[in-house]
């Protein structure tokens, strides 16, 4: 009898003691979280306090501590990922994550599947106005809800030697006329070079602004219809004639951004067609510094039936992942304000090199107001910011329609042909996506 | 006459043992004591690492799942293998991967196993020369796409057409003409796997043995002859197995690729490997596409099974040949 009680007793401290220590951390727990909030945001290695660069540490790191500092109740996990779109669908969906950092062109799709809440009721009155306007117009876009803020942006710009080039050309037929007349004096070498496998983004702002259209409001890609399709045969003779008539180096056809830049410094080229960012990423770690001086950048050259340059921006946004938890909700889109407010739009994208959305800070700050290539971003943008519209046939389009010009351009096929060839793929894609 | 193997000699067999006495052994036991614990690991890996993936990957190839919407995956059935079939894109960069593997293992071949005969010989400074080709295979292929890239280009920069332009040649298209693009990238794999089979095929030299080369040498033998009927059929085995994996990983290729030309000029130069790539995680790194997951699966389904076509016909050619049956 004695070895039975003495076996109950046994088995109920031992129940009573196991339940009081799951117990314990769960009450303290809950005391925790009526005075702290913790909230994880996911971002890019290169956009976080991790990165190698000591610039990007501590800029990403003041933001974050300015945050603790303004919000003592709320605790920010910077949690880093490899800026890879698996992974970040990944993370969304495993309901762990109350902001995230992604390339633009995620966002509609998943905002459209409702991985986005809307901001704005967390937001200042009037703070929508602080952005540049096409980036909250396009960010509504999708169901008229604001799923996120845009960080930073980037857009193409013409870059040149102010000894070879006395000033930028503003029209096609200027910008032909002056590598025609490069070429007549140099003959192994060429006035400028654009990087065929990045075509589309360079060139979709300049279609828009021939009045072309990608896809109609129902999202029906429309861009091989009559009017639209004589807008690419413009603008593909254009380019594939510069190539035929040898204005244009041959290796553009393969090149990209950064693979056409030996022919910059190897002075083969004297003008590129570039994101604004090749200053920073290539020219300045690439050239001698009297030589850095002689770079100058303006506008993309526009057809010249086109009244103005439509100029393509691209960049990340930071989005408030949608949760059922209201308070972890609103810290974290207290999160995604602060980190695209005035100082923080400063701060980090000077440190990452990259262009604020918010104007203000391009146009005040003495580091982006004494910039002049950032003046040209700026004025660029200010002119015809165009996002590519947020459509899921976006990549497709994007791929296919660079690949036809780099088809045209190399002569794998006539410009016929491969205009055909885009138009049957971003077609069978369109049914197939219809289809699901 | 046939013979039975027999494990033990005549008159030394165990005498079975009759069935319920107290010393039978359990199934643990049985378990325990046979091969299965050894084997165990290396089959719980193999479908854990081999088969789970292969069953996954054909699944998701019969649904339209996408990097986008990765949690609303519909079954579809065959419908991305049809539109692969039905897609000319996609047929002219299987036909280029096949000429890009034929001629490329072939070139990896040719050259390795000649490499390897060279440097089988006694020759001053042959370790040093050895290491010079192998460093070629310790470069990663991304490495070397852009290594050659740089080399091969246009521009002032580009190495070959600096020498060529010594001796009074012209600058070459290296990687922007549509001819000579395709010959860069199978030239630029050959460049790098070559190493892989002289190194390979070094080890197999070193077994041959001498007597049988002698004795060739004395009935009269020169040395095509030992090479074609000594050395070859004595090292089939091992060329069938060197012939297997260097067609697969030809075939596979796809980022030595993805860094010299991207693929381009236009698609002249696109795999299959590069084609998966760029359908399934094309939207990931900005390169367009629609990041598609379920035709990525279906294309790397088809090269699954094109290589394992390939190395069932090497193996029934090169190992397992009916003299072996």
């Amino acid at each position: 009898m004695s070895k039975y009680v003495r076996f109950v007793s046994f088995m109920l401290v031992a129940v009573m003691l196991s339940l009081s220590l799951s117990v314990a951390p769960t009450m303290a727990q809950d005391e925790e979280s009526d005075e702290v909030i913790t909230i994880r945001y996911l971002t890019p290695q290169w956009a976080s306090s991790r990165d190698g660069r000591v610039e990007r540490q501590i800029a990403f790191q003041s933001v974050i501590d300015s945050f603790h500092l303004t919000n003592p109740n709320i605790r920010l996990q910077e949690v880093v990922y490899d800026g890879s779109q698996v992974t970040a669908a990944q993370e969304i969906l495993s309901g762990e994550i109350d902001a995230i950092w992604i390339n633009n062109f995620w966002y509609p799709e998943w905002q459209r599947a409702g991985y986005f809440a809307d901001i704005t009721p967390y937001l200042p009155e009037g703070e929508e106005a602080e952005f540049f306007d096409w980036t909250i117009e396009e960010l509504r876009s999708i169901n008229g809800e604001l799923g996120a803020l845009w960080h930073n942006t980037d857009t193409p710009i013409f870059f040149y030697r102010s000894d070879v080039l006395d000033e930028a050309p503003q029209t096609w037929s200027e910008l032909r006329a002056a590598a025609e007349a490069f070429r007549a004096d140099n003959p192994r070498d060429y006035l400028f070079t654009m990087p065929m496998r990045n075509w589309f983004q360079l060139n979709a702002g300049m279609y828009a602004a021939l009045g072309g259209e990608l896809v109609d409001e129902d999202g029906v890609p429309v861009l091989f219809e009559d009017g639209n399709r004589e807008i690419w045969l413009e603008m593909f003779e254009f380019f594939v004639g510069m190539g035929l008539d040898n204005l244009i180096p041959s290796e553009a056809a393969v090149n990209t951004h950064d693979s056409q830049m030996p022919l910059v410094y190897t002075g083969d080229v004297s003008a590129f067609y570039g994101n604004n960012n090749m200053f920073i990423r290539a020219l300045q770690s690439n050239l001698p510094p009297d030589e850095l001086e002689l770079w100058e950048a303006a506008p993309l050259p526009r057809p010249d039936n086109a009244e103005t340059g439509l100029y393509v921006a691209g960049g990340w946004v930071i989005a408030l992942v949608a949760n059922d938890d209201e308070a972890r909700q609103e810290a974290a889109a207290r999160w995604v304000h602060h980190a695209t407010a005035f100082n923080a739009n400063r701060d980090t994208n000077k440190a990452g090199g990259w262009v604020p959305t918010r104007p203000a800070v391009i146009e005040q700050d003495p580091f982006y107001a004494e910039d002049r290539f950032m003046q040209v971003t700026l004025a660029a943008l200010n002119e015809g910011g165009y996002v590519r519209p947020f459509t899921p046939l976006i990549g497709v389009i994007t791929e296919q329609m660079a690949l036809a010009m780099a088809s045209a351009f190399s002569g794998e096929a006539s410009i016929e042909d491969a205009l055909s060839a885009a138009e049957t793929t971003i077609m069978a894609e369109y049914a197939a996506l219809s289809s699901d | 006459m046939i013979t039975k193997f027999r494990f033990f000699p005549p008159g030394r067999e165990r005498v079975a043992k009759p069935r319920n006495v107290s010393n039978q052994r359990t199934f643990l036991e049985r378990f325990i004591s046979g091969p299965w614990p050894w084997l165990l690991p290396a089959i719980l890996m193999l479908l854990v690492f081999r088969l789970y993936p292969l069953l996954s990957q054909l699944y998701i190839s019969m649904t339209d799942m996408r990097i986008a919407t990765i949690n609303q995956a519909n079954f579809i059935g065959l419908a991305n293998y049809e539109f692969l079939l039905n897609d000319r894109a996609f047929i002219s960069t299987v036909l280029f991967t096949f000429v890009y593997t034929i001629v490329g293992v072939a070139g990896q071949f040719i050259i390795g196993f000649g490499l390897a005969l060279l440097l089988n010989q006694p020759m001053f400074g042959r370790l040093v020369y050895r290491l010079a080709i192998l460093s070629a295979w310790v470069i990663s292929s991304l490495i070397v796409g852009y290594m050659w890239r740089l080399m091969l280009s246009e521009s002032s920069a580009g190495v070959l057409n600096a020498w060529l332009a010594v001796v009074g040649i012209d600058r070459v298209s290296w990687l922007s003409d549509l001819t000579t693009a395709k010959i860069s990238v199978i030239g630029v794999n050959i460049w790098r796997s070559v190493a892989f089979t002289m190194v390979f095929m070094l080890g197999g030299l070193q077994t041959v043995p001498l007597e049988i080369l002698e004795a060739a040498k004395v009935d009269g033998a020169n040395a095509w002859q030992r090479l074609m009927r000594v050395i070859v059929p004595y090292l089939r085995p091992l060329i069938g197995l060197n012939l297997i994996f260097v067609t697969i990983a030809t075939f596979n290729v796809y980022e030595q690729i993805l860094a010299l030309t991207g693929g381009g000029p236009g698609s002249a130069t696109e795999t299959v490997g590069l084609s998966m790539f760029k359908v399934a995680f094309g939207s990931s790194i900005g390169t367009g596409g629609l990041g598609l997951l379920g035709r990525g699966a279906a294309i790397g389904t088809v090269m699954f099974i094109i290589t394992f076509i390939f190395a069932l016909i090497y193996l029934r050619l090169w190992i397992f040949t009916k003299e072996d049956d």
